[in-house]
């Protein structure tokens, strides 16, 4: 099942210390949110790592620097 | 469908946002389907954006041979014009209640992007789009054009 409202409902939860670690990388989480399951520094180290990995059912997404999010970015 | 905002929160005052260190930003999880392949990456509902476009190295994790694909050189992806190729494919929506799955033809970049767009043409024109910054979710409602399929592969 993809994911949907629940899964950014879950992630919204994650406090800016327990993402702290992602900054700047680009993640896998499970679909419910709960769990990131692969990081990356770029896009194709992340496809290698899911790879690795075999993962399957993830979403993918970018966590943003302290930096980005006063600035803005899309 | 209702998807809450994305809070991206930073530690420090944000001036704009009237001192809180919360930026809320419509992200939501879409289910992209190649011939070969599937994706989930979170992409910015966009509505000032022309077209649906995905990093171009994802082309190939959907099985999608992009070396014959119509291609248009595109402004504002990245910041600069870059070529944007097109290809078929099938996207997914789905709250766990109803499941919007349509066909359409998306663009793929290899401008840099930290999300993917969920743009106009072959997406947001398909649907009623509302942002509710005071609920901090975003409403997407399919409307009659949209072309549903129940396809497994475009």
């Amino acid at each position: 099942m993809a994911a949907g409202p629940e899964f950014i409902r879950r992630a919204n939860e994650w406090t800016p210390e327990q993402l702290a670690p992602y900054e700047g990388k680009f993640v896998a989480w499970s679909e419910d949110g709960d769990k990131i399951l692969a990081t990356g520094t770029t896009r194709e180290e992340l496809d290698a790592e899911v790879r690795r990995l075999s993962l399957t059912a993830y979403v993918e997404s970018y966590v943003p620097t302290p930096e980005e999010i006063r600035g803005g970015f899309r | 469908m209702i998807f809450p905002l994305w809070g991206f929160s930073t530690g420090h005052a944000i001036p704009s946002r009237g001192g809180s260190a919360v930026r809320y930003k419509p992200l939501v999880p879409l289910t992209v389907v190649g011939p070969a392949g599937r994706i989930s990456p979170l992409v910015s509902v966009d509505t000032s954006a022309d077209d649906v476009v995905f990093p171009f190295d994802k082309a190939a994790l959907l099985g999608i041979d992009l070396s014959s694909a119509p291609v248009l050189s595109v402004g504002g992806v990245g910041g600069q014009p870059a070529p944007v190729y097109y290809a078929p494919v099938i996207l997914v929506l789905t709250d766990h209640i109803d499941t919007y799955r349509w066909r359409a033809t998306v663009g793929f970049t290899a401008a840099f992007m930290k999300f993917p767009l969920f743009g106009i043409a072959g997406g947001l024109e398909f649907f009623r789009t509302t942002l509710d910054g005071f609920l901090r979710e975003v409403e997407i409602i399919a409307q009659p054009n949209l072309p549903a399929t129940q396809d497994a592969s475009p």
